[in-house]
């Protein structure tokens, strides 16, 4: 038996409504025919009962009912009516836009601005904290870590992090022998392989020198731990990674475009790296860009074993790498292996590497202090995640920002709507009257939206792109860390816009056209716009009072922001910033021999010193202001008196002429000279330090101790105290700092030395004599990282500047929004009550009572939003609170700075169109319909 | 115009079409007066669901539709039963007939 709801029944409907749809227009016509036949029809009838014809044919016309109602309803049965009517719609919501270019273009720019920023603060936080890493199934990678409850001090290379689940410090970095012990035990791992980064390679190709920023030492595992094919030749395997394997290297698919032009007969080259003869074997993947640290690309992969002759200046301090804790681990473990049996598994291995450390550092403290070690096994999906977490602050605050943007564009365009929903109560009207249903005509209207939607979102890619641009252009640097990432149209920001346009129509588009289709008709038609305001307009309130609210929190915002900008821009340095140019020179790459490294430093700047244009130049360990730092444990040795505690100190080695280059004045005693080198150790220290150590007795002369190992420190004696100068950050001003001669830190220091040259008059102009007088005795050494001491000191900043530029343009976005949104509210205001205005003054009342009656409305709504938005700003300043500089979240300029700011501005937006109310002639105004 | 029609009252409508047209082809307007008639003017099918219902009922396949000439010299659309029609036709009386007996017995108990 034929079912009518059976599938086959369903499948011959639907081809038969598809069919329809190619011959719907021919049945059109047939329709009415035989429709008008059927009337005829029944009005013979009538006739033949005894009916007059006239009568019979009204009768029978009347009888058949609405003729175009029930072709409406035979045609729902052909095609797809849910289709048609949504084309329609489309058609309709086009032409209705259209006719409205101007309230179009400011919505539509309006929605791209708000949905274009949020979607590339999404993809920047999506590249930041959400991204794993592009290897094979990286959710099941484990990264291991340690933690110690007391002290262990082996030399470590790499940096600690409060753990999340055990609450320890915890590093990642681990010993060599711990390493290949793990690997030696096998059974709860599936694989394992070590990493670790390594920075500032100098890589001669083709007879070209160049200095890489990144690059990764890798065990011959890795690549196939991780899962990850290369894009050209082959990985580095195993085999690779043995003492005394020929050298060889990949390069990462950026590097391989950039400098070879991704030219394939590249592959199996022979190159050098650091003055090691390296055959380069392969490219990695387009997509991989490293395990390391969130924005560190790293381009070119090397095996371990290699490191031994890379240089001492990419392991950081410690040459010795058997000694070092300097590996980060990745494992996989085998299925059905959870984390805490591998910890469990491979605990003893590492408490046993740690004591045997311990001894062949030559502790004093008990081997069995390495037992107090814990393994952690965190999830490795995405790399080292300690500067990753550093981020997530500032990406709350843009997120924030963005938020309350796109919610005031919304608020916006919502009042917009509802405005147009009034002006077109006669058309809904008619509609309705006719035989619309009101869900039929909420669509329509929520189609507009839509649509205005649609196009929001398909311009805000552009916006979106500008917004990733624009925080990866100010740096915001973490601890100096500079993020590098590939900025670029993606899948997932398309589909952040896309939902994002969605949602925003949702919430501006559906209430304005639910009260907008809420019309009563026959009220309509007697002509009764004037009175039925009242709906519209408290809506409209609400949305302009949180309009207000949010636009002064921007404010506020942008006034604490651009304060600390100031203040920060005005800190003491206590240097001279102006025409210093700094610049490094990729030194000695093998870094071995560093004694010759520090002679040619030497002989740079005696070259330098002779060079046209030049005032002064000098050398530093440390460059100034620069975000990193040194440090060491000193302390005071006033007389023979009982031995202070050791303080915490910043240290640099300079050269020559170092403090009359920066403009540093000597207030007592002298400034380091050739004499003091190769000799004694010496140092001179700034005033902080002088305070800490020695109070208000004389500095010069006395004797300061520092520790080099457990138990044994070297006295140094203080032969000058400099004036206060800043060293690593503008915010903690000037800590206390010693200042040795080059060559008495060779036991601490690395190579790589920042130059820093006073020059007279266009440093443009001079820069490239500086490179050819380097050049030409130097041909070797390439000169890098050249820039400004003044534009290095505005990147610390950078952070700070990039919130305060957004939310000034947000902010002024938002109050400009706002007094649209006030103009709107009281032209309407004035052209609903014209007719009691009009009365009211033919009764009396003076211009100026009128202009205060419209404009009492206004007060209200400015007056809430102020309230409330004062409420949200000292809610929510805690969370810029860590930016702020040089003054309180709750600085009362800036609160008070941004309410008399709205106020005015509402005031005068609302003024404006009341004065109008004043200027109405009475007549006139009576009889307005 | 109420566009939907609760199920029980769409099926008997198709029904009575289809009944309708047994004897043979024949316009919508003789479809409406030949189910007034036979009823003794009881079921009077309203044109706003005697159109719709017809289209249907060609989309499923079971009536088909050719213009022609009425009694009259007008042009006419004229509708005839198919062959899948006439057993649809019997699978719905047959299935009415039982819906009706079993709501009779439920209605003569006390």
């Amino acid at each position: 038996m034929r079912d009518r709801y059976s599938v086959a029944a369903y499948v011959r409907r639907l081809a038969r409504r598809i069919a329809s749809v190619f011959t719907g227009h021919l049945a059109d016509y047939s329709m009415s025919e035989e429709m008008r036949l059927h009337i005829e029809l029944q009005a013979e009838e009538y006739v033949r009962e005894g009916m007059a014809p006239a009568k019979a044919a009204d009768r029978a016309r009347r009888e058949f009912g609405h003729m175009d109602g029930v072709q409406e309803t035979c045609r729902d049965e052909r095609g797809f009516p849910w289709f048609s009517q949504l084309m329609q719609d489309l058609r309709y919501g086009t032409r209705m836009l259209a006719r409205a270019p101007g309230f179009t273009c400011v919505a539509v720019l309006t929605l791209a601005l708000g949905i274009g920023v949020n979607a590339g603060i999404f993809s920047l936080m999506d590249d930041v904290l959400l991204r794993q890493l592009p290897v094979n199934d990286p959710s099941s990678l484990i990264l291991f870590r340690w933690a110690s409850t007391k002290d262990f001090p082996v030399p470590v290379n790499g940096s600690f992090e409060v753990d999340a689940t055990t609450k320890l410090t915890a590093c990642a970095s681990f010993s060599t022998p711990v390493f290949e012990r793990f690997k030696a035990q096998g059974r709860p791992l599936d694989g394992i392989c070590a990493y670790c980064d390594f920075q500032r390679i100098t890589i001669v190709a083709d007879g070209t020198a160049e200095t890489v920023a990144d690059g990764e030492l890798v065990s011959g595992d890795y690549f196939g731990v991780l899962g990850v094919p290369p894009e050209a030749g082959r990985a580095i395997e195993p085999a690779d990674d043995v003492k005394g394997a020929q050298g060889v290297a990949m390069i990462s698919y950026r590097y391989w475009v950039r400098r070879f032009g991704a030219d394939p007969a590249v592959i199996g080259k022979s190159i050098t790296v650091n003055a090691n003869p390296v055959t380069m074997v392969g490219v990695t993947g387009k997509s991989f860009t490293g395990t390391l640290e969130v924005g560190d690309y790293p381009d070119v992969y090397l095996p371990l074993h290699l490191s031994a002759g890379m240089g001492q200046q990419g392991l950081g301090e410690m040459g010795n790498t058997a000694q070092l804790w300097w590996l980060q681990i990745l494992a996989r473990p085998q299925p059905g292996v959870s984390p805490s049996q591998v910890t469990a598994a491979l605990q003893g291995i590492l408490r046993q590497c740690a004591s045997e450390s311990l001894v062949a550092n030559g502790s004093q403290l008990p081997s069995s202090q390495g037992q107090d070690l814990v393994l952690i096994a965190s999830p490795g999906g995405q790399g080292l995640t300690e500067i990753r977490n550093q981020y997530r602050h500032q990406l709350a605050i843009l997120v924030a920002l963005g938020g309350s943007i796109l919610a005031i564009a919304c608020a916006n365009i919502a009042n917009l709507l509802l405005a147009r929903g009034m002006a077109r109560q006669r058309e809904i009207g008619v509609r309705l009257a006719m035989g619309a249903a009101r869900g039929r005509i909420v669509r329509q209207l929520f189609t507009e939206s839509a649509l205005l939607s649609i196009l929001g979102g398909a311009l805000a890619v552009p916006f979106a792109l500008w917004t990733e641009n624009a925080f990866l252009a100010l740096h915001p640097d973490v601890e100096g860390h500079t993020l590098q990432f590939n900025v670029g149209l993606d899948g997932r920001v398309f589909a952040v816009a896309a939902l994002i346009a969605a949602g925003t129509a949702l919430v501006f588009g559906l209430i304005p056209a639910l009260r907008a289709s809420s019309v009563e008709v026959t009220a309509e038609f007697q002509g009764g716009t004037n009175n039925r305001g009242g709906g519209r307009s408290k809506l409209g309130k609400v949305f302009l009072v949180v309009q207000i609210a949010l636009s002064l929190v921007l404010v506020v915002g942008a006034g604490l922001l651009s304060r600390t900008l100031r203040n920060l821009d005005r800190v003491d340095i206590g240097f001279d910033r102006e025409n210093l140019v700094l610049f490094e020179l990729d030194p000695n790459p093998s870094g071995a021999d560093f004694d010759a490294g520090e002679k040619v430093d030497r002989a740079v700047v005696e070259r330098l010193r002779s060079a046209p244009g030049v005032v002064s130049a000098t050398f530093s360990k440390v460059s100034l202001l620069s975000g990193s730092g040194w440090n060491a444990m000193l302390r005071g040795k006033v007389g023979s008196a009982t031995p202070a505690e050791f303080k915490p100190t910043m240290l640099n080695a300079v050269g020559p002429h170092f403090f009359s280059t920066y403009g540093i004045p000597i207030l007592r005693g002298r400034e380091l000279e050739a004499r003091d080198e190769g000799g004694k150790t010496v140092a001179v220290i700034n005033q902080a330090m002088a305070r800490e150590c020695f109070g208000d007795a004389e500095p010069v002369g006395q004797y300061l101790e520092q520790e080099d190992e457990p138990g044994h420190w070297h006295p140094i004696l203080v032969i000058g105290v400099a004036r206060d100068a800043g060293y690593d950050g503008l915010r903690r001003g000037s800590p206390p700092t010693i200042y040795f001669g080059f060559d008495l830190t060779r036991s601490m220091a690395s190579a790589g030395a920042t130059f820093a040259v006073r020059v007279s008059g266009n440093p443009a102009a001079i820069v490239p004599l500086l490179r050819a007088s380097i050049h030409e005795a130097f041909p070797l050494l390439p000169v890098s990282h050249l820039r400004m001491q003044s534009t290095q000191i505005e990147n610390l900043s950078g952070n700070e500047r990039m919130f305060a530029r957004l939310s000034l343009l947000f902010s002024m976005l938002g109050v400009g929004l706002v007094s649209l949104g006030l103009y709107g509210l009281m032209s309407y205001s004035v052209l609903r009550r014209t007719g009691e205005i009009g009365l009211r003054m033919a009764l009396g009342a003076t211009p100026a009572a009128m202009v205060w009656m419209v404009l009492r409305e206004s007060l209200l709504v400015i007056a809430i939003g102020v309230g409330l938005g004062l409420a949200c700003a000292l809610a929510s300043v805690r969370l810029v609170s860590s930016l702020l500089f040089g003054l309180s979240p709750t600085d009362p300029l800036s609160f008070a700075a941004g309410t008399l700011l709205l106020l005015v501005v509402g005031l005068i937006a609302a003024w404006i169109p009341a004065q109008r109310a004043a200027r109405l002639d009475p007549m006139i105004a009576l009889r307005t319909d | 115009m109420p566009k939907e029609k609760p199920d029980l009252l769409q099926g008997t409508l198709d029904l009575l079409i289809l009944k309708a047209l047994v004897t043979g082809p024949t316009h919508g307007f003789g479809v409406s007066i030949l189910i007034r008639r036979i009823s003794g003017e009881v079921l009077q099918v309203e044109q706003g669901s005697l159109y719709p219902a017809l289209y249907r009922l060609e989309a499923e396949g079971w009536i088909r539709s050719e213009w022609g000439v009425s009694d009259n010299n007008r042009k006419a659309k004229f509708y005839e039963l198919t062959p899948a029609g006439r057993k649809q036709l019997k699978a719905e009386t047959d299935s009415w007939e039982r819906v009706s007996s079993a709501i009779n017995m439920v209605l003569r108990h006390a």
